[in-house]
């Protein structure tokens, strides 16, 4: 698979950055309007050092994308977990960040088919941007949605009420659980008649694969691998293929696979 | 004035710049496309061919280290019959010259290979990757000077085509194995390969990579490569092509100017799309500012401290 088509190298101009609770931030980038249309699903690849260190650009998932003015502009939301993402809680509005994107293979949605969106903690974010995309086509959107606490909910405002299944760790909002215990509680009518379209932590990702593919549910998850390049050249991110005894790349075969694309007894 | 001559000759093949794509981070050439157009490259460099297609390492293939980028991919590729039949197509027409890696894991299969690309006409040079780190016995061809001129001499005796042979750099003095492909008949030494490498967990005792070790690029080995790029090109009388975190125009010169007769980019081609634009522009702001008509004034001009400056 190439390079994603109308993927652009440019410069985003930081809008807004907001850290919504301690560690955890959601950025607003300025891009050009040569900028395509991201499916959800898709990234961007940041350049945070002009310095080498950290030398690697980093992906982020789109949040929300939206033309204003001439301009386009993406929505990231981040956790901070190590030296890109501490980079970039540093940025302010009206700094600039290297850009490539949109890049990747995003959801597939099957319009004919009910839908089910299953997140975990930060992996909510390209699952909003899927929501917001589908819900005005669609009678229910059910959202699955587990974090580790109340004070981590992010865009939850974003979904509709009678949408939002929630599971908390400690219990402070939603049920006390994860996001496949909740998912596992829903009508079994509503299961069979669905796809399931999950990111998050790796688990919580292979879980649901399984769940699926023990139902025959057709499910789509959002993989994560450390790579690169971000566009499918340095075959770092190597995800074991369930088709051939090979590999496919995170970034540019995915990071979006069916749960029958990917051998997941040889997940590292 | 006018613009300078960027336009470097190699084993009587003509680069319209100096500025290569390194194998393994530029694909087969057109992946890229149209981020990173192959026409602004001298010549690409392929990734490593094999006989058979490789499906590579398991992951974790890479890790991030400072300033450079430990690599354990494996030689994943695919094959020489699907290499011939896609992608060398998919270069036709495009204004680069194209250089492709050829790998083996025993004298025998780099013959082979060569012979197979000897008739193709689109392949200008070849390029002998028997440094390769990350395969078993991988790194062995290019660490024992009798091997390497073993399979320099085999590949010389099946095709007319230039021969470069890629070294590693890990070895006490590079010169001596450099001396050994020259003497069998290479055309030019493409210098360095990856320095091993290994990064570990701290938090769980454990190696990162499944192999522990892998092949270290990027900016980190900069100075690493500058100095066997120099070992060599005092201890040879063939091209040496430099490489190792070459990422802007200043480090192109840096090399040219300590011998290298052209270089290849590599590892930031990961990082950012237009560094080689920048990196050939800037060379040619470079020659004009010192008034320099061709790019061939700045290579080897290297003085001494005590030689006084050549430089403002």
């Amino acid at each position: 698979m190439a390079l994603s088509p109308g993927a652009i190298d440019c410069r985003a101009t930081v809008v807004e950055q907001i850290e919504t609770q301690p560690g955890f931030f959601r950025l607003l980038c300025r891009v050009p309007a040569t900028f395509a249309d991201p499916v959800p699903g898709q990234f961007v690849q940041l350049r945070l050092s002009e310095r080498n260190d950290p030398l690697l650009p980093r992906p982020y998932g789109i949040v929300d994308f939206r033309r204003a003015g001439g301009d386009a502009f993406f929505e990231l939301y981040y956790g901070v977990v190590g030296a890109g993402t501490r980079l970039l809680a540093r940025f302010r509005p009206g700094e600039e960040i290297g850009c490539v994107g949109p890049l990747g293979r995003g959801y597939a949605v099957d319009p004919n088919r009910e839908a089910i969106l299953v997140a975990g903690g930060r992996g909510v974010a390209p699952l909003l941007m899927l929501y917001a995309a589908e819900r005005p086509r669609r009678p229910r959107l059910p959202f699955v949605y587990g974090f580790r606490t109340a004070a981590l909910a992010f865009g939850v405002e974003r979904i509709d009420e009678a949408d939002r299944h929630l599971a908390t760790d400690d219990g402070t909002l939603g049920r006390r659980g994860t996001a496949l215990d909740v998912l596992a509680d829903l009508p079994e009518s509503l299961l069979r008649g669905s796809t399931l379209y999950a990111c998050g932590p790796e688990i919580l990702l292979e879980k649901t694969a399984l769940f699926a593919l023990e139902r025959g549910i057709p499910c789509q998850v959002s993989l994560e691998a450390p790579f690169a390049c971000g566009v499918g050249i340095c075959r770092g991110c190597a995800v074991p293929a369930a088709a051939h005894d090979g590999y496919l790349m995170c970034c540019s075969d995915g990071p979006v696979f069916t749960a029958e694309e990917i051998r997941w007894e040889a997940m590292p | 004035m006018s613009v300078p001559d960027l336009s470097v000759t190699i084993a009587g093949v003509r680069f319209k710049n100096p500025i290569l794509a390194a194998s393994g981070c530029f694909g087969y050439g057109s992946e890229m496309e149209p981020l990173v157009p192959a026409e602004l490259f001298g010549g690409v460099v392929t990734k490593t061919i094999l006989e058979a297609r490789r499906s590579g390492n398991a992951a974790p293939r890479i890790v991030e280290t400072p300033s450079g980028l430990i690599n354990s991919i494996g030689l994943e590729g695919v094959g020489i019959d699907r290499y011939l039949e896609e992608k060398v197509p998919a270069l036709s027409g495009v204004d680069t010259r194209l250089i492709v890696s050829v790998g083996g894991h025993s004298i025998e299969e780099f013959a082979r290979l060569a012979a197979r690309l000897d008739s193709v006409d689109r392949v200008d040079a070849l390029e002998l990757n028997i440094s390769c780190p990350n395969v078993d016995g991988g790194t062995d061809f290019s660490t024992d000077p009798e091997l390497a001129a073993a399979t320099v001499t085999a590949v010389r005796r099946v095709t007319g085509k230039p021969l470069w042979a890629k070294l590693t750099p890990n070895v006490t003095r590079i010169a001596v194995i450099g001396q050994a492909c020259e003497k069998a008949g290479a055309h030019a030494l493409s210098a360095v390969n990856t320095f091993t490498g290994m990064s570990i967990d701290t938090n769980t005792g454990r190696m990162i990579l499944p192999r522990g070790m892998g092949g270290v690029s990027g900016p980190a080995i900069r100075p690493l490569a500058l100095a066997k790029v120099w070992e060599l090109v005092r201890n040879v009388s063939i091209p040496v092509i430099g490489i190792g975190g070459i990422a802007t125009a200043r480090d192109v010169v840096e090399f040219l100017i300590t011998g290298a007769a052209a270089v290849q980019l590599g590892t930031v081609l990961y990082i950012d799309p237009d560094a080689p634009r920048r990196a050939a522009a800037g060379l040619a702001g470079h020659l004009h500012e010192r008034g320099l008509t061709s790019v061939n004034q700045l290579v080897g001009t290297l003085a001494r401290r005590d030689e006084g400056r050549q430089h403002r």
